[in-house]
């Protein structure tokens, strides 16, 4: 494989990894439908973070067989069937550790940016 | 998560509510109905995608949905291209079909077990001379055995023979087996009616006659109808005998199909005639006993055999170069297949080799198409099919025509073994045990789908070759892929023509083999001869004298047939008999520490006129006249060979010989030396032998006048002629005493050599595939090198380049092919035929006329195969061409 691919698998599995804990961020307010999730991601984000939902539902699927989310029919505000996810006690446990990792990379991140220009 | 498994109608109306939610919202927001459910739908992006990617993430449940799907679009596929379709089934048909054929051989004789029970535990016996690898062994050793070994449970003893069986209005001729009830033991069989023998039945104390017989169940059924037998008397060599038993259906003594069983009669209180062999043992290992600690028992009791016995005289002791003589001991299965393991094994590689060109081709076949499809493969990749996907439908393509092709096979398998045993029914061992049964189908299938994937992989080294274009596109080399696309083809020609060069070197070896096996100089004139043979074995024939006379009645009369010119009687039948060694006394020689024990190889008794009608040259002295039948001087006629071995540097004619062991220990006057006759097979060594005139031998003692002998004739007429005259004539002397083996001498050669003869027919006809497979492969890729190139040469055309010139250059493409293959091929066959240098006769493995010949017929098919698509080349028309441009 050439190095190209493989930084471009990582980088994929990267941004996997933080749309998992955005959906699980979303759910700690309480059971919340797809649609609910992906429109709370956007306007927390203030539109910034568009989710495409072609990788949403995949998402939600792949957390959901991993036992960090649980998953009912149940009916919406305005009386429509939907699919509500609520978060785990497992699913919790993730998203402590994971956002912990996020800060700490984050941080990681703006110190390096920060930093002044050495001097020789 | 097998149980939270999520149906994709849940998954779907998922995505349905998600939509609905977004539209109300949109609409909320002030959109129109429609506008908003169209902004949900594209903000959703494509439903189907998403769907997918769910789809794709619960695998195991795709598997065989996708295999059906795979399977139905290479169905589609294949029909789409009939020609390419019928070419490469027949291709896989023809490979396949001859490796289940050849293997359900391999399985049946060499594999697959004996039928009887622990077959494993079963061990032969036999005695070892120096230059005498396999003899019978006498009844005191045989007994001396039974009582000293600790290894075996059980050990018995056989001799195999001949019967004159009269049941029905005819008397037939039926294979026996002597056998006494331990063998029976030992091989662990059981009567399907009445009983096997009882000890008492089997041995003797004095001269009692043995009343008892068992029938296998096919002489039960062919003989006697399958009607109740038990109780009931048969007539067997002029005795009567109660039928005991029955055997179940396919029950012999090792491979004989044995027809009847009688009692062996040998008496355990026997201790005399050590020399006089005549049996065979079975042994069966006790339970967990190993051959190799049975094997070191037996060498024991080899090391000190005489003080264990108390005798000195014939005992067994290790074998050196010219001295000693041994028990020696190997698996039945071993003693069964014999040496046929190797020729079978031959076959395999051969069969083998045609299914690795067949793969060969169908790899380049679907190159081939793999091109043409290359169209069809981007559009699809375009669509999002994956590079894996792709593969996957080749390989499913491929494996649809292996098992496609390995089902025609297997149908070719049954007829071809089919017809195999019916032309060659005694060339095999175990050949009624070959079928093509549940391991063959099983085999069959496993190389089906190995080959499927052999030549399914093509395209995958086409798509590697694709990569590469895209890396010399860059680099501007434009058009340098089709070379390396071409590359990959060739080199799967050159191997084909190298797998092809193989094989037609060993068939030609094999062909020079049967050759020098038909032109070998057997001694005699077996032209114009016509033999058959006899046994006068009844109560009217116990007396010697009796029947002396009858043999010469029996030949009077022949002699008087109009057509007859001669007939004599002898013994064993050359030029392929059993060895009747002998212990002999000569007069003259003293054995050296060095020098041949005294032991002659063949001991031949004849009827008057021997010499004469067989057409064997008396190279020194006389040869039998009436007048010696009659005289009192015992007289004896050796051959060349043992003038060599005993009597080099001397006159032997005057010197004299007794046999030991024989009724009386006359000496025999040596009158003659005959020309050397083979008599143990056309490949052999001529051994010694020794002549004896039947009506002198007589005297000697009760059995020295043979009850079966060979009858030859020399006539004008072909044996189918005679057969009534024959029949009538014997008739006259005894209406119980059937003809049997009534055949042209001719015959007994080409039967004596029929194993090489159908090894090397069968690797000619697989060399022959190969070739003709091969000869596709080159024509087929230098085709597609032309068509690829057609506007190339066009435009050199239209320089002024010659037809000529064009021609040649394809030509040359295929020469450099062939002689690449060729060259390979010679060097596989360098290391491959030093292999099957056992199974040659009077040639070498590196045998320069076959070389040549070898690569002169594959020149001449390269030649062939090129000469079209190079003339196509020549005749491409420039104007037509360039109006593409």
């Amino acid at each position: 494989m050439s190095i190209r691919k493989r930084a471009d698998r990582e980088y994929a599995a990267h941004l996997q990894g933080t749309l998992d804990l955005l959906i699980l961020r979303t759910l700690l307010f309480g059971p919340q439908h797809g649609q609910g999730v992906a429109r709370a991601i956007q306007q927390q984000s203030e539109n910034v973070l568009i989710v495409d939902h072609g990788s949403l539902y995949p998402a939600l699927q792949r957390l959901e067989d991993r036992g960090f989310i649980s998953a009912e029919w149940g009916v919406s505000d305005n009386n429509r069937k939907a699919r509500f996810y609520s978060l785990t006690r497992k699913g919790r446990n993730e998203l402590t550790r994971e956002e912990g990792e996020w800060r700490r990379i984050a941080a990681a991140i703006g110190r390096v940016l920060d930093a002044e220009p050495r001097k020789a | 998560m097998f149980w939270k498994r999520r149906s994709v109608r849940d998954f779907g109306e998922e995505i349905q509510s998600h939509i609905d939610i977004e539209t109300e919202r949109l609409i909320s927001e002030g959109f129109s109905p429609a506008e908003a459910r169209t902004a949900a739908r594209r903000t959703f992006g494509n439903v189907t995608t998403s769907q997918e990617r769910f789809y794709e993430s619960q695998r195991t449940a795709l598997w065989l949905d996708d295999l059906a799907r795979d399977v139905r679009q290479a169905l589609r596929s294949l029909r789409g291209t009939p020609t390419f379709t019928a070419v490469a089934l027949l291709t896989l048909a023809l490979g396949i079909g001859a490796n289940a054929a050849i293997f359900s051989i391999v399985n049946a004789v060499v594999l697959e077990p004996l039928a009887y029970p622990k077959p494993e535990q079963l061990m032969h016996l036999v005695t070892q001379y120096p230059r005498t690898p396999q003899f019978r062994v006498s009844t005191p050793e045989y007994m001396e055995f039974r009582e000293m070994n600790r290894s075996f449970s059980a050990v018995g003893a056989y001799a195999e023979g001949e019967s004159d069986v009269t049941g029905g209005e005819r008397p037939r001729r039926v294979r026996m087996a002597a056998v006494d009830s331990r063998l029976l033991d030992a091989l662990g069989i059981k009567a399907a009616q009445g009983r096997l023998f009882t000890t008492e039945e089997t041995e003797v104390t004095g001269n009692e006659t043995l009343t008892t017989a068992i029938l296998s169940h096919e002489l039960w059924q062919s003989a006697f109808g399958g009607r109740p037998m038990i109780g009931q008397t048969v007539d067997v060599d002029g005795a009567r005998r109660e039928v005991i038993g029955i055997m179940p259906p396919g029950a012999a003594l090792k491979d004989q199909r044995t027809e009847i069983w009688l009692p062996l009669g040998l008496n355990p209180a026997n201790r005399q005639n050590r020399g006089s062999h005549g049996l065979f043992l079975i042994g069966r290992l006790r339970d967990g006993t190993t051959q190799q600690s049975a094997q070191t028992e037996l060498d024991a009791l080899i090391e000190s055999w005489g003080e264990r016995v108390g005798v000195t005289d014939h005992v067994f002791a290790p074998l050196t170069e010219n001295s000693g003589h041994i028990l020696s001991m190997k698996p039945l299965q071993q003693e069964v297949v014999g040496d046929a393991g190797r020729p079978i094994w031959v076959l395999q590689a051969a069969v083998g080799f045609v299914l690795l060109i067949a793969c060969a081709n169908l790899a380049n076949l679907l190159l081939a198409r793999g091109e043409a499809r290359h169209q069809e493969f981007a559009v699809r990749r375009a669509l999002g099919a994956s590079r894996g996907r792709l593969l996957r439908q080749f390989m499913t393509e491929g494996l649809v025509l292996s098992i496609a092709g390995g089902i025609l096979g297997v149908w070719l398998a049954r007829a071809g073994v089919a017809a195999l045993i019916a032309a060659y029914p005694t060339s095999l061992p175990r050949a009624s045990e070959v079928s093509v049964n549940a391991p063959v189908l099983l085999w069959t299938l496993a190389i089906s789908m190995a080959t499927g994937v052999l030549f399914g992989l093509a395209p995958i080294m086409q798509t590697r070759a694709q990569r590469l274009l895209t890396a010399l596109k860059e680099g501007g080399a434009k058009g340098a892929t089709g070379a390396a696309r071409q590359t990959i083809r060739r080199c799967l020609v050159v191997g084909e023509v190298a797998l092809a060069v193989m094989l037609v070197i060993g068939a030609g070896l094999l062909l020079r083999t049967v050759l020098n096996l038909t032109n070998v100089d057997a001694g005699f004139a077996p032209s114009r001869l016509v033999t058959f043979s006899m046994r006068f074995s009844g109560t009217a024939y116990r007396e010697s004298s009796a029947r002396l006379q009858a043999w010469q009645r029996i030949l009077d009369k022949i002699r008087a047939i109009p057509g007859v010119e001669s007939a004599t009687a002898m013994r064993g039948l050359p030029p392929n008999r059993p060895s009747n060694s002998n212990n002999t006394d000569i007069e003259s020689y003293t054995r050296q520490p060095e020098g041949p024990p005294e032991v002659v190889n063949y001991d031949q008794s004849v009827m008057t006129g021997y010499f004469e009608t067989m057409g064997i040259p008396i190279v020194a002295g006389r040869g039998f006249e009436q007048t010696d039948a009659l005289s009192a001087g015992r007289v004896v006629v050796v051959n060349e060979t043992f003038v060599k071995t005993f009597m080099s540097g001397q006159n032997p004619i005057g010197q004299r010989l007794r046999r030991l062991g024989w009724y009386d220990s006359a000496w025999w006057t040596v009158i003659g030396v005959a020309r050397d006759v083979k008599q143990g097979g056309v490949d052999r060594e001529t051994g010694t032998e020794l002549y004896f005139l039947a009506a002198q031998a007589e005297r000697s003692g009760p059995l020295a006048m043979p009850t079966t002998m060979n009858l030859v004739l020399r006539t004008t007429l072909p044996a189918r002629a005679l057969a009534q005259t024959l029949e009538r004539v014997v008739k006259e002397v005894d209406a119980g005493i059937p003809i049997v083996r009534l055949r042209e001498m001719d015959e007994v050669f080409a039967e004596s050599i029929s194993r090489p003869r159908l090894l090397s027919q069968l690797v000619g006809a697989f060399a022959a595939l190969a070739l003709l497979l091969a000869a596709v492969g080159t024509y087929g890729v230098l085709a597609y090198m032309v068509a690829a190139r057609r506007r190339e040469i066009g435009i050199r055309m239209a320089l002024g380049a010659d037809r000529l010139v064009v021609l040649a250059q394809v030509m040359k493409q295929g020469f450099l092919i062939t002689s690449a293959g060729v060259v390979v091929g010679l060097g596989g066959a360098f290391v491959l035929t030093r292999l099957m240098a056992a199974l040659l006769f009077a040639v070498q493995p590196t045998d320069a006329a076959t070389l040549v010949t070898a690569i002169a017929t594959i020149a001449l098919v390269s030649i062939a195969a090129c000469w079209l698509p190079a003339w196509r080349a020549s005749r491409v028309d420039p104007i037509v061409m360039l109006r593409y441009e």
